[in-house]
């Protein structure tokens, strides 16, 4: 197993490189031009020339876009992703900002997700065709079909502006500063609220139908037959030998949620005003602040790659079946 | 806790216990406005991206025109009036301007704003390690602490938009370091609020200046609040969350008729200023016919767009360009006459030959497609598409993305037939010897020069009159509406009117609140 996985790394770092070198040139042949930001086209005119040449310098522009590739390259292996042409700050520092902002949103969807989908899902399948059953089929289904930004939106129209019970956007309310500790915790839990509902919500529907669908599977397996065929109470037969072979796959998507978790807010940071990788990401693309795309593209392909990995050793782990090891020579 | 006596489950005792703590650490309701006893607090949104204190001379956040005075500014009705300065003197050829300064204008920190504080800013911006390009080629000169020359080598208007800093606090200062000065967190300016607290992302506080030269402003504590877009903007206003906030002209309906706002808007047609516009190519074969765009523009019910676009109906309908001055004596525009577009288009040789509503000369047909920038002119484009069809004009909509990329791959090569697109690339590239629209007329080119030439208000504003029978005869674009920014407030805050004080940030510094009201 363990040669596997170096293996596997040791693969990933040209997986990677390909991603990010495709993106690198993607971003700077597209139309546009990264000065425009601030010298807008008819400004461009009326600016000295040698002022424009020395910003596309400061920013390594005015150099063929190969030499950019490289210098990108060796700053980049140093752990430099530049310099934010629109903020003028290390990419660096913006990132570890804006990282737990993200984290906090998709970790706890993720729970919430795990806890209400697999709960759904297993209760929806041992009560299969029950009312109960068919109420979680219809609504996951419509919850699934629905845009996240819209639930968002109907939320806040509702929760927040309607009843009041929950705020609109941002994390923290303005008078955070003065609140006690228990507070201030507080506070940030009645912000988190709306936006990691939207978030686990539409993923536990989905979460849920697979649940149900995998645990039917294995209900009707032989081994659960002789399970119960030897006396076993209904619960442990549910989920001591079935669901354990039918969380298998469900382990292994949770696996391939690695790059979810930083990447996969960016609509609902938008509309909650939440200042996650998300919004950054979004912004930069408009911008065309090429160190910050550079950058969130760069860690969402680590992460890719980094979450198909431990989906894979998830898998060999959960199923003894599965082994990456080579076989044996007898 | 377990209330004593009571037989309530354990549950709900935990519940109640929450609920208890959550009363007493939640926070207060973020409402604007107190009560009369309380300062009077307005919360304005601010939506377009600018969630950092964007002190920075690039940058134009709102916090920095609360915060400090430009030399001079645009007043409500287009003319200039002094903040910093209170009395100005251009040179005969406008190269330079003998500025003096307000003498009781002083920083945040009481110390007074003089002639070295300006040209500390302006050599500050021109140091390499800064590279700020709006200074390039100015020059000050001080005469005493309040009086100076502000030099350019070429005929400029008096600034009217600059940000100057606190030569007493920012000189000893590494420029190298500039963009981390921690000058740029706490910033001390010169303006009607001062800085009282700012958290990237969330919201900058600002206070009234008690020793504001013009007097305190009314209204005590301004916070700024980035938010989100779009319906965030609404959903911010509606949950009293704000009190002023942008909106986008669908959301006109929501709040019209809502006794609790008003709504206001800002437009601006002056010349370089920004207007959606049909840009007819005059190289092409339809378009190098005046009485084919004339045709077009009288086909197009101009007036009749603003509903359909939840537009003011009050905005007007231009022809010309204009310089601020100019905006309530606009020349009558082209009527919306489509018989008489009909007319034009028969006299110019175009007919509908074969029936099919769209006209032919000489084989070709009158057909042609439209640039738009999707998501900004498509829907406009769309109506236009309409009104044109009516006239015997078939106009195909080649949708696109991105405003800089349609300018560079299109317009400024003229690889088009006609666009929708917002008018920004300026009256010389427009209009000029060197029009992407392949527009000549030696008239409006001189003018033009001329404009260029001299910073004479006065001038200028009869140069523009000039042109103005050139641009009616021959319609070089079609002007449709001006860009309008629309705002949305709580009706107590007084003071706002529309258009030209419709943004409740920019003139904060006057407004007031009117409970009850």
């Amino acid at each position: 197993m363990l040669k596997y996985i170096a293996k596997r790394l040791l693969l990933s770092v040209p997986l990677v490189l390909a991603i990010v070198t495709a993106t690198f040139f993607m971003a700077h042949l597209a139309p546009g031009d990264p000065m425009d930001m601030y010298l807008e086209p008819q400004r461009q005119r009326q600016v000295d020339p040698e002022v424009i040449e020395l910003l596309r310098k400061k920013y390594g522009l005015d150099q063929p876009i190969h030499v950019q590739y490289v210098t990108w390259l060796k700053n980049v292996a140093q752990g430099d992703f530049g310099e934010s042409f629109r903020h003028r700050r290390p990419v660096k520092d913006m990132l570890v900002e804006a990282v737990p902002y993200t984290l906090q949103l998709t970790f706890l969807a993720i729970v919430l997700d795990a806890l209400f989908g697999i709960s759904l899902g297993i209760i929806s399948a041992v009560k299969q065709y029950s009312k109960l059953d068919k109420t979680v089929t219809i609504g996951s289904l419509i919850i699934y079909a629905m845009p996240s930004f819209w639930l968002a939106l109907m939320l806040i129209m509702v929760f927040s502006v309607n009843l009041g019970w929950f705020p609109t956007s941002q994390t923290r309310s303005m008078n955070y500063e003065d609140l006690t500790m228990i507070g201030k915790m507080l506070d940030r839990a009645w912000h988190l609220v709306l936006p990691v509902f939207v978030m686990g919500i539409a993923g536990a529907a989905g979460t849920a139908r697979y649940m149900r669908s995998r645990l039917l599977e294995v209900l009707n397996e032989e081994y659960i037959t002789a399970a119960r065929a030897r006396g076993f109470r209904e619960k442990t037969v549910i989920m001591k030998h079935a669901l354990r072979n039918a969380m298998i796959p469900i382990v292994t998507i949770y696996g391939m949620s690695l790059p979810f978790l930083l990447g996969g807010a960016t609509i609902i940071e938008t509309i909650f005003a939440w200042p996650g990788m998300g919004r950054m990401t979004v912004s930069a693309v408009g911008g065309r602040d090429y160190p910050i795309i550079m950058a969130t593209v760069m860690i969402a392909a680590v992460l890719t790659v980094l979450g198909n990995l431990l989906a894979d050793i998830t898998y060999a782990a959960v199923d003894p079946r599965v082994s990456y090891d080579a076989p044996r020579r007898r | 806790m377990p209330v004593a006596g009571s037989k309530a489950s354990p549950l709900a005792n935990v519940l109640l216990v929450g609920a208890c703590l959550a009363a007493a650490c939640s926070p207060a309701a973020e409402t604007g406005a107190l009560s009369d006893h309380e300062p009077v607090t307005v919360t304005v949104l601010v939506t377009d991206g600018t969630a950092e204190l964007s002190m920075s001379p690039n940058a134009d956040g709102p916090a920095k025109f609360l915060m400090f005075l430009p030399l001079v500014e645009f007043n409500s009705d287009g003319t200039v009036e002094g903040r910093l300065a209170n009395r100005w003197e251009p040179s005969a050829d406008f190269t330079e301007w003998t500025v003096h300064l307000n003498s009781d204008v002083r920083w945040h920190d009481g110390m007074p704003v003089t002639s070295g504080d300006i040209e500390f800013t302006v050599e500050l911006m021109t140091n390499p390690s800064v590279g700020f390009w709006g200074y390039s080629g100015i020059d000050i000169e001080v005469i005493d602490d309040s009086t100076f020359i502000w030099r350019s080598t070429r005929s400029i208007p008096l600034d009217a938009y600059s940000t100057f800093y606190p030569r007493h606090i920012l000189e000893e200062l590494d420029p190298d370091g500039f963009w981390e000065w921690e000058f740029w967190a706490a910033p001390v300016g010169n303006g009607p609020y001062r800085y009282v607290t700012h958290v990237d992302d969330m919201f900058t506080e600002l206070e009234a200046n008690p020793d504001f030269f013009a007097g305190p402003p009314d209204i005590d504590r301004v916070i700024l609040k980035y938010g989100a877009p779009d319906g965030g903007a609404i959903a911010e206003l509606l949950a009293g969350n704000a009190q002023a906030v942008p909106i986008h002209p669908i959301d006109v309906p929501t709040l019209e008729g809502d006794d609790r706002f008003q709504l206001t808007y800002g437009s601006e047609y002056w010349s370089d200023s920004w207007r959606m516009t049909i840009f007819w190519n005059h190289r092409h074969p339809i378009f190098e016919d005046p009485r084919v765009r004339r045709a077009a523009t009288l086909a197009i019910d101009r007036a009749g767009l603003f509903p359909l676009l939840g537009l003011p109906p009050e905005l007007p309908v231009s022809d010309v360009i204009l310089s601020r001055r100019q905006v309530d004596e606009l020349p009558t525009p082209i009527p919306y006459d489509p018989d008489q577009a009909r007319a034009l288009l028969e006299e110019a040789g175009w007919r509908d030959s074969d029936g099919d509503g769209i006209r032919e000369k000489e084989g070709v047909e009158l057909a042609f497609n439209a640039i738009t920038d999707a998501g900004a002119s498509d829907r406009i484009a769309v109506i236009v598409q309409d009104r044109l069809r009516q006239v015997g004009m078939r106009m195909g909509i080649e949708s696109r993305t991105g405003m800089a990329s349609i300018w560079r791959g299109h317009l400024k090569p003229g690889d088009f037939d006609a666009a929708v697109f917002w008018w920004a690339p300026g009256r010389d590239q427009t209009f000029g010897p060197d029009s992407f629209l392949g527009y000549h007329n030696e008239h409006v080119i001189e003018c033009l020069e001329a404009i260029n030439a001299t910073s004479d208000p006065a001038a200028i504003d009869s140069l523009y009159r000039e042109m103005w029978p050139d641009f009616q005869a021959d319609v070089p674009v079609t002007f449709l509406h001006p860009m309008v920014r629309m705002w949305a407030s709580d009706r107590r805050l007084k003071g706002l009117s529309s258009p030209y004080r419709g943004e409740a940030v920019h003139y904060m510094g006057e407004l007031w609140w009117e409970e009850g009201s």
